[in-house]
């Protein structure tokens, strides 16, 4: 059963200080799909991604990644295992232009010697940010920062792609070009993805399973045809 | 004045700014790539300079010429200890370097800096190390001479030889940071440390061999300098050398490694010409500081800052 899961987080308790956050979050991702962890603002989307990748410690609880248990790990090592986190608000280096931050990332151990082979999927995926390679990444607009932030993640070989907010701050467009991309890569990389939205709509077309969180706590779970039907999840989330 | 002393005076004038270019460019990488504002770094250096006096005259007899290189080995030692007495607690963890960390590395650094200075101090007042005793160029011979005669200058072989191993160092460290993976995440570090560490890398480790690389810089600066200077090294030499790093490296433009080369060749030749006018080398720091006002007022990232 468990060699289904690539991600399988039990019982996790996390906070900021004296605040605590999440209060036993259980969720679990099967390889080769699409998991949408989807909530309002302040719900605790983001710090369940923060403590999976250990970039805030767990209080308690634990994170299993390909069965092993690698909760107290810091997040350099477990993005070197293929945990890769697409961060909220991007986290580029504005100074480095986009060939140097796809060095970067392709130059870990995982990637290195096929460095070639995940650029030309990068540049396959992106065409804009071929053009734009010596651009420094301050100055690409809001939809390319994205883009280069998706690829800079890819560039790490990823066995699990986690995005938090991909959608923040684009214009329509740009989210169903983000979506598109996203489903691309499970359906043509099978890569196995982490979704976490605010915006449900967007993740219920591509995403295969969902969990709803609300103040730290998940509070329903299912298929996402099912998901779709809740008259909970359309009450609040649909508008419906 | 006449002419040919303000040839003599420009010459060394060069020869005097690629030894302070050297001596900056430590502290180009951790002030302008890294945001921590080293107030030790002239420290270090004189430190530097010291320890290639230490090495020949009080315990191995080492060659003044191999003395840069071995500083630069006793350098990398120093920078951990300086790393973790100074500047673990405040920027091990920073994410970005906002300006609260850096005015804390400020203080941390100056702490530092001043050890330096008391132990250098205390070594020469107890009589274990005299001061004033750098190498006057005579451990560089060529055909029994010290030096040659350049365009009318005499110009001691040693001087060359501190020049070219200034550039040699100048063109290393600029591969460093351009071409290897290394130099791409120091650079990326200052920016998004914890960016770095989800792509990765360690951003401790990067921080880390950050500041072993800047201070071996430093001593190896300060060595070069003894080895053609005659009675110029003592623990007060920082108040030349600090001053004139800080200038040299906003000169050149922050984190540019090859920026500060220029920028302290500018200074050495503008110190060598106002030399030959006043005959004052304190009007010469001074001066500096009014070409760095005038650049800035022209380019004020500096020559090759961005």
């Amino acid at each position: 059963m468990s060699e289904s899961y690539m991600l399988v987080v039990e019982e996790l308790e996390s906070g900021y200080g004296e605040t605590q956050v999440l209060f036993g979050v259980n969720l679990k991702v099967r390889k080769g799909q699409i998991t949408a962890l989807l909530g309002s603002n302040g719900a605790g989307k983001t710090t369940t991604l923060w403590t999976i990748t250990g970039v805030i410690p767990a209080w308690r609880g634990r994170v299993v990644f390909k069965g092993d248990d690698v909760t107290r790990l810091p997040p350099h090592v477990k993005t070197r295992m293929g945990m890769i986190l697409v961060p909220e608000g991007r986290r580029l280096w504005p100074q480095l232009t986009v060939q140097e931050h796809l060095e970067i990332a392709g130059s870990i151990p995982r990637s290195k010697n096929r460095k070639d082979e995940l650029l030309e999927i990068v540049y396959q995926l992106f065409p804009r940010l071929k053009e734009r390679r010596d651009q420094k990444a301050g100055t690409l607009s809001g939809g390319e920062q994205q883009m280069l932030a998706i690829a800079r993640g890819i560039m790490m070989s990823p066995e699990l792609l986690m995005f938090d907010e991909p959608s923040l701050g684009l214009a329509p467009k740009l989210v169903q070009d983000i979506a598109k991309t996203i489903a691309q890569l499970r359906d043509e990389h099978g890569l196995t993805v982490l979704l976490v939205e605010q915006n449900i709509h967007m993740s219920l077309q591509i995403a295969d399973y969902g969990y709803i969180m609300e103040n730290g706590r998940i509070v329903l779970e299912g298929p996402v045809h099912e998901l779709e039907e809740n008259p909970m999840v359309k009450k609040a989330y649909l508008g419906l | 004045m006449d002419a040919a002393s303000l040839v003599t005076n420009i010459l060394n004038g060069l020869i005097t700014g690629a030894i302070l270019g050297a001596v900056a460019s430590g502290l180009t990488l951790i002030w302008g790539v890294m945001k921590v504002v080293n107030l030790a770094h002239g420290h270090l250096a004189v430190l530097g300079a010291f320890l290639a006096v230490i090495l020949y005259k009080y315990t191995i007899g080492l060659n003044p010429l191999l003395a840069p290189f071995a500083v630069f080995i006793i350098g990398v030692v120093i920078g951990a200890i300086f790393y973790y007495t100074s500047l673990h607690i405040i920027v091990g963890k920073a994410e970005t370097m906002t300006l609260k960390v850096e005015m804390n590395s400020l203080l941390s650094t100056f702490g530092f800096g001043i050890a330096i200075y008391g132990l250098l101090s205390y070594a020469i007042g107890r009589g274990w190390i005299a001061q004033y005793e750098g190498f006057t160029g005579w451990a560089l011979k060529v055909g029994g001479k010290t030096y040659t005669t350049i365009l009318g200058t005499n110009i001691i072989y040693a001087k060359l030889y501190a020049v070219a191993i200034a550039v040699l160092l100048i063109v290393a460290v600029e591969m460093f940071l351009r071409k290897t993976i290394w130099g791409l995440t120091i650079r990326a570090v200052a920016q998004d440390s914890r960016a770095v560490a989800l792509t990765g890398y360690n951003p401790v480790t990067v921080k880390l061999v950050t500041t072993l690389l800047s201070t071996a810089m430093a001593l190896m600066g300060g060595a070069l300098y003894a080895i053609f200077v005659g009675s110029g090294i003592n623990p007060d030499l920082e108040h030349v050398l600090a001053p004139l790093s800080f200038v040299i490296v906003v000169l050149g433009g922050l984190g540019s490694v090859l920026g500060t080369f220029i920028g302290g060749l500018i200074i050495g030749v503008t110190n060598g010409i106002v030399y030959a006018l006043t005959g004052e080398t304190a009007i010469g720091l001074a001066t500096s500081f009014v070409i760095l006002i005038l650049l800035l007022l022209w380019k004020p990232t500096g020559l090759f800052g961005r």
